[in-house]
């Protein structure tokens, strides 16, 4: 896994409506190059990513996009530190990733939350043992707050909703005050009002911690909704076909032309029939 | 409300099973078995009247005796050709009969000869102890008199075969053996064989299935090993386990840390291969690791899998606990049980089984309680 074999296989990856970022930009949070991985299963290779080329930028909201089992969830189960790849490199502040850190935090498709433990102690869980319960408190409450769960301090996951639950996740890994957040499908297992209602939370929360956020999704709306960028994966063996510029102004509303035609590009570019 | 009427039923449940166990009981007890008797009525104006009855009591036949002077020199031979006329029907009778001098034990009064007594004697050890009337002053007389003893005879003598006990007499039994004090000793002492074996499992069990289920190396290192003894049932381990252990009280003990180690291990270790992996990633991107991950996040997450294990393995020891008492120790309710049984009381049997069956439901539910709590905790609650 040198980080010069990337390089050997970097693919250009942007084409159409995005201009490949500056290289060695100060703005640069993660560099993607040249990712190739393969799953070994019984019935041989079977090739996940094949040259997977992205630049993140600092404080950015990019939304990964692609058909389901494209590999977008292994890519960034790979950024994350959870997987390792079989070649190129991913870099985050110029530091190859070997393993996960409190500093970058994964926010899971259905949620990662300690069910035996309560929403306090859920928060409290990445600040560490050693912390002093006075500062521990200060902090775990100013997040219960953020997401609005004050008041649900004790309770068990088992007696939230799939949204509270889904807030005490947000509120555990931003109460470690990371540099990223990433979302694997963050909303999949919610109802489509609570759905709506945590996009327009987690807007909120990224503007008011500015966060680079890295979301991956498979619904084409939602990564148009809470966008800057969206990269659009290609089916697997999976490559970035096309990044493009979300420019449109918050809130955004799905129903205006803008939206639309946005959301037209993109699943023109997936080679997806969206009319039913 | 509920808690009543849930009560009520359980009740009701509990005695339509008695109900049914008494019905089988009456609809398999065989009938007392009689055997075949005869027997002589009193001497009057120098004669005895005899019958013989067959086992359902039925005449076969009647004969008349003199008891003069002059006849008891042939008595004895006309009283042998007699029974052996009958033999056929009289299944499982002798086929003649000694001779009174040679056959009656010496402790016994000698009679003359040929007397009435002597007779008797001599028919007695002849159908196998027991089965003559003794002559008596009862009132009547001839062939009635002879019927009416050789039928009570049968009565006296009617063995009833050993039985599986109707409800009351094994609750009797019960009462019996609780208030003599014997059942409360092999109730602590089948107890302490199953919490010593058990705890040592579940010491063993649960650290040995974290470390299976935490490392590959370990578990395929192990897992032949395990998978090929824990088929063998843990009474397979009792002479080994005597032999090596010195003593059968151990070799108990050892089996029931069999009984649980093995169920304990294994499905910890299961438990812990299957962690869901969005807690493992959880724990190790917050940066906890190792032996934190272990304690903070994999013990929590696999506890209702232990304690579901622990109250399988709790209810498998109870099960073999009995078994294993049942070779070379002195007490416990398995040695009860076996003990009974040879004694015949079979309903000191079914008392020790209903005290076997009460004490696994509360072992059962205890546990099940702390399980539901966890359960409960996490939203999986059966309720």
């Amino acid at each position: 896994m040198s980080p010069n074999l990337g390089d050997v296989f970097a693919v250009p990856a942007s084409h159409g409506a995005s201009k490949p970022p500056q290289s060695g930009s100060a703005s640069v949070k993660i560099r993607i190059a040249g990712v190739y991985k393969t799953f070994k299963t019984k019935k041989g290779e079977v090739p996940v990513l094949e040259g997977v080329d992205l630049d993140v930028r600092d404080r950015e909201f990019l939304a990964i996009v692609g058909p389901s089992g494209c590999g977008k969830s292994t890519l960034l189960n790979c950024i994350a530190g959870f997987e390792g790849i079989d070649s190129g490199s991913i870099q985050i502040d110029g530091e190859q990733v070997t393993r996960p850190s409190p500093k970058r935090v994964f926010v899971f498709q259905e949620t990662g939350i300690f069910p035996w433990l309560s929403v306090w102690d859920n928060i409290g869980f990445g600040l560490g043992r050693k912390m002093p319960f006075a500062q521990k408190h200060e902090i775990v409450m100013k997040y219960i707050d953020l997401v609005g769960l004050t008041g649900f301090e004790k309770a068990l996951p088992s007696e939230l909703s799939g949204g509270m639950k889904q807030r005490v996740e947000f509120a555990r890994a931003l109460a470690v005050d990371p540099d990223i957040l990433y979302l694997d499908e963050p909303f999949g297992a919610l109802d489509a009002f609570t759905r709506l209602e945590m996009r327009r939370e987690i807007v909120r929360i990224w503007k008011a911690t500015g966060k680079t956020c890295l979301l991956v999704t498979h619904d084409v709306e939602e990564a148009c909704e809470l966008a800057d960028r969206i990269a659009v994966m290609s089916k697997r063996p999976a490559t970035i076909k096309e990044i493009v510029e979300n420019p449109m102004p918050r809130p955004r509303d799905p129903d205006e032309k803008a939206f639309r035609d946005l959301k037209d590009h993109i699943f023109e570019t997936l080679g997806v029939e969206r009319r039913v | 409300m509920r808690f009543v009427h849930s009560l009520l039923l359980a009740l009701a449940g509990i005695l339509i099973f008695g109900f049914a166990w008494h019905l089988v009981v009456l609809a398999t007890r065989p009938a007392p078995l009689r055997l075949p008797a005869m027997a002589f009525s009193d001497i009057a104006e120098g004669k005895s009247h005899a019958v013989i009855l067959d086992s359902k009591s039925r005449e076969i036949s009647r004969a008349i005796f003199d008891w003069d002077e002059k006849s008891r020199g042939h008595n004895e031979d006309t009283l042998k050709t007699w029974l052996k006329a009958h033999q056929p029907k009289l299944a499982g009778l002798p086929t003649n009969i000694p001779a009174p001098a040679a056959t009656s034990p010496a402790s016994k009064p000698s009679y003359p000869a040929h007397s009435l007594p002597a007779l008797l004697d001599a028919a007695k050890v002849a159908f196998g102890g027991g089965l003559i009337a003794e002559a008596s002053q009862a009132p009547g007389s001839g062939f009635d008199q002879a019927r009416a003893r050789a039928e009570s005879t049968q009565i006296k003598n009617a063995r009833s075969e050993d039985w599986i006990p109707p409800p009351h007499e094994a609750l009797s039994a019960l009462y019996e053996l609780t208030v003599s004090g014997e059942m409360p000793r092999h109730i602590i002492a089948s107890l302490f064989r199953v919490a010593a074996g058990f705890i040592f499992g579940a010491l063993l069990g649960i650290p040995l299935g974290l470390a299976m289920g935490s490392f590959a190396w370990l578990s395929s290192l192990l897992n032949s090993v395990i998978q090929c003894l824990r088929p063998i049932s843990p009474i397979a381990w009792l002479p080994v386990a005597a032999l090596t252990l010195k003593g059968a009280d151990n070799a108990a003990v050892f089996i029931i840390f069999l009984s649980s180690f093995f169920p304990i291990a294994v499905s910890t270790a299961a438990a812990v291969a299957t962690v869901d992996l969005k807690y493992r990633r959880s724990a190790l991107n917050f940066g906890v690791r190792g032996l934190d991950s272990a304690r903070y996040v994999i013990v929590p997450a696999v506890l209702p899998s232990i304690l579901t294990s622990l109250r399988i393995a709790l209810g498998i020891s109870w099960v073999v606990v009995v078994a294993a008492e049942m070779l070379g120790v002195s007490a416990g309710l398995g040695y009860l049980v076996n003990d009974a049984r040879n004694q015949l009381r079979f309903d000191r049997v079914v008392a020790a089984m209903i005290v076997i069956g009460l004490i696994g439901l509360l072992i059962d539910t205890s546990i099940r309680r702390f399980e539901r709590m966890e359960l409960e905790r996490r939203g999986l609650g059966a309720r």
